[in-house]
């Protein structure tokens, strides 16, 4: 039943979870993600009568599904128009500059996509191959903005400590903590990225189906390809980065090691030299 | 930290401590010739806390982006400046066969120097260098035969380089061995105290090892009290601070240290009355803790040589005979509060103390 006042009769909200939880709450919609077993969940959700992306605990994608009788052409497409003006409002509720939805017109099929919220307009018979085709293009691009975010938000601290891959001191000692998280938060990104590419990058279906294009056409307007490839771009310096960090602190640590003894050495004889000079000048004083 | 700027009330506060302890004892010494119970903590609370202090002070200037080099340079300068300075002070406020007596001045001069060189050790490589001189002390004061430099109770040696050299060493009021040993331990202690964020785990840190020192102490004078034959014969000196025993200065050290970590615990802080007067009183005298030294000296002393002038005799012909106990403590309390209003008026009106002259010239 829809919660929107202006959507047909018939309409549903989906809202999704993707969680690795071994016995989600909800029934499981699709398997998103296998290394990691993540898997798209519905959740329980309140009657709304506006889009907001995002909304409520666990939920990573609403998935609005609208049935159209395909008679209409026109009316079908009034309807995309009025939902797409609905989206673009629901954005700049939720962020200071939103993207605009995308809009993917494909056979009798409409798919309307903002971050978080999916739209699919089609015949009722054809909601359930779209849909797994939507769900897993969304969790696609969804991955692919969560690690581009972790990637800027790392830039601060990386600019800030960019003198730690030249050279480790004294005073970076007791961060050690923090660099170690800091390399294996950037390391985990790109193990993130590796996994995703394959599927960002999928090959043309032949012979094509309306779910397989959806899906394809999907991709192509997130511009997945060349996102992704900046996205390697930046994760290449910065793991560059704090690999260099990371060799330098492990090698100063062990010099440190080497320099204590060394130092040890040093004061050892400092104090015998200091010894035999007091003896040297107590004879002088007697002489 | 005090809010609203960049010093440390517990440093104010336990500067200002000492350097009471060293008015009052210097007022009953030097003009009644009593030695209060108190005596011996002024002088190691300084020598500790200029060692926190250096540390404080180098930070401040890394923040501000003066170069390396450059540090060490007014590093170097500062040091001279506190020599030169404990050498006139000598001349001037004793008198001129004093000159190399090696006063806590000069002490100082030369361990600020030092610490440009041990602040690139790691800390427990300070840790064992301090271990070695404080071990050293007794071995080499036993080499040099240090009773022979005294006479009566005051160093007493010949004007010749090796006395000198050794007054220095081992032998004079404040030698290196072992006095080095309060600044090293106060910069490992004040970079750990306050160069770290994670404050609590550095003062637990500074509390046990001022704990372990105190038990030391206790352990030592122990030892010396009823088995003496336990302890080599460097060791069988009770608490003495001339020469500087090894249960002085484990114990004046482990207080220090306790102190110093236990402070921030118990001092209050905000905006209150109490607050804002301790903080003010604190920092006043913490600033000018150097000219107050000097000043101190020369308020009580001069008079002193210069009474015995006028009368036609010995300069020191007055000292620790001038006046009784009660009297003596009562000048130094007068000298403090005195001190304190004059302080205030240097700090409103822009007036320099010795310390603006340091940084002037040594910045």
């Amino acid at each position: 039943m829809s919660d929107l006042p202006n959507l047909p009769a018939g309409s549903e909200r989906v809202a999704i979870g993707f969680t690795a939880e071994e016995a989600p709450s909800g029934a499981v919609l699709l398997l998103v993600d296998a290394a990691t077993k993540r898997r798209a969940v519905a959740r329980a959700t309140e009657p709304r009568e506006s889009f907001t992306p995002g909304a409520g605990a666990g939920v990573d994608l609403e998935l609005w599904l609208v049935p159209t009788s395909g008679e209409s052409r026109e009316e079908e497409e009034l309807l995309v128009e009025a939902l797409r003006a609905e989206l673009a409002a629901a954005g700049e509720r939720d962020r200071a500059a939103p993207p605009p939805p995308v809009v993917v017109a494909l056979q009798s099929a409409y798919v309307l996509w903002s971050p978080g919220v999916l739209v699919l307009l089609s015949p009722r018979e054809r909601w359930l191959a779209l849909r797994r085709a939507a769900i897993d293009a969304a969790f696609v691009i969804g991955e692919l903005r969560a690690i581009e975010e972790a990637v800027e938000a790392t830039w601060p601290e990386l600019e800030a400590d960019a003198s730690l891959a030249f050279e480790s001191s004294e005073r970076a000692l007791p961060r050690r903590d923090e660099l170690r998280a800091r390399f294996s938060r950037v390391l985990a990104l790109r193990m993130r990225l590796s996994r995703l590419a394959p599927r960002a990058l999928l090959p043309h279906v032949h012979p094509p189906t309306l779910a397989s294009q959806l899906a394809e056409r999907l991709r192509e307007r997130a511009r997945l390809p060349e996102r992704l490839e900046h996205l390697r771009e930046k994760l290449e310096l910065q793991f560059q980065a704090v690999e260099l960090a990371s060799q330098r602190f492990s090698d100063y640590a062990l010099a440190r090691t080497g320099h204590s003894l060394e130092w040890v050495i040093i004061v050892l004889l400092a104090g015998q030299t200091i010894l035999l000079l007091v003896e040297l000048l107590a004879g002088y004083g007697a002489a | 930290m005090n809010s609203g700027s960049s010093r440390y009330l517990e440093i104010d506060v336990l500067r200002t401590l000492a350097i009471f302890s060293m008015v009052f004892v210097h007022f009953c010494e030097n003009l009644a010739g009593v030695t209060p119970p108190f005596t011996g903590f002024g002088a190691p609370l300084f020598a500790f806390l200029s060692g926190a202090s250096y540390h404080l002070w180098r930070s401040a200037q890394e923040r501000r982006g003066r170069a390396e080099s450059e540090i060490a340079k007014a590093t170097i300068r500062r040091g001279l400046f506190l020599l030169g300075l404990g050498f006139a002070f000598n001349i001037f406020v004793w008198l001129p066969e004093d000159t190399f007596n090696w006063d806590v001045l000069s002490f100082l001069g030369v361990a600020w120097m030092s610490l440009e060189l041990v602040r690139r050790w790691p800390l427990p490589v300070l840790a064992f260098a301090a271990l070695v001189i404080y071990a050293l002390s007794p071995v080499a004061r036993g080499i040099a035969d240090y009773p022979a430099y005294w006479t009566a109770g005051y160093f007493d040696p010949d004007l010749c380089l090796s006395d000198v050299l050794l007054g220095a060493l081992v032998t004079g009021y404040f030698p290196l061995l072992p006095w080095i040993v309060y600044p090293w331990v106060g910069y490992a202690i004040g970079s750990t105290l306050f160069g770290t964020a994670e404050r609590a785990g550095s003062a637990r840190l500074a509390q046990r090892s001022g704990t372990a020192l105190v038990v030391v102490a206790g352990t030592l004078l122990f030892l010396q009290q009823r088995w003496p034959a336990l302890l080599p014969r460097g060791a069988r000196d009770a608490w003495t601070m001339f020469p500087p025993s090894l249960a002085y200065v484990a114990g004046s050290l482990g207080l220090a240290m306790l102190v110093l970590a236990w402070l921030p615990r118990v001092l209050p802080n905000g905006d209150h009355r109490t607050a804002r007067t301790l903080q003010l009183v604190a920092r006043t005298f913490s600033r000018h803790a150097l000219t107050l030294y000097l000043l101190h000296h020369v308020v009580h002393l001069w008079p002193l040589w210069i009474a015995a002038g006028l009368d036609g005799e010995e300069p020191t012909a007055y000292w620790r005979a001038a006046s009784s106990t009660p009297a003596a403590g009562l000048l130094a309390a007068c000298f403090l509060i005195a001190s304190y209003a004059g302080l205030r008026w240097m700090d409103r009106h822009g007036r320099r103390g010795i310390e603006d002259l340091m940084r002037w010239l040594c910045d």
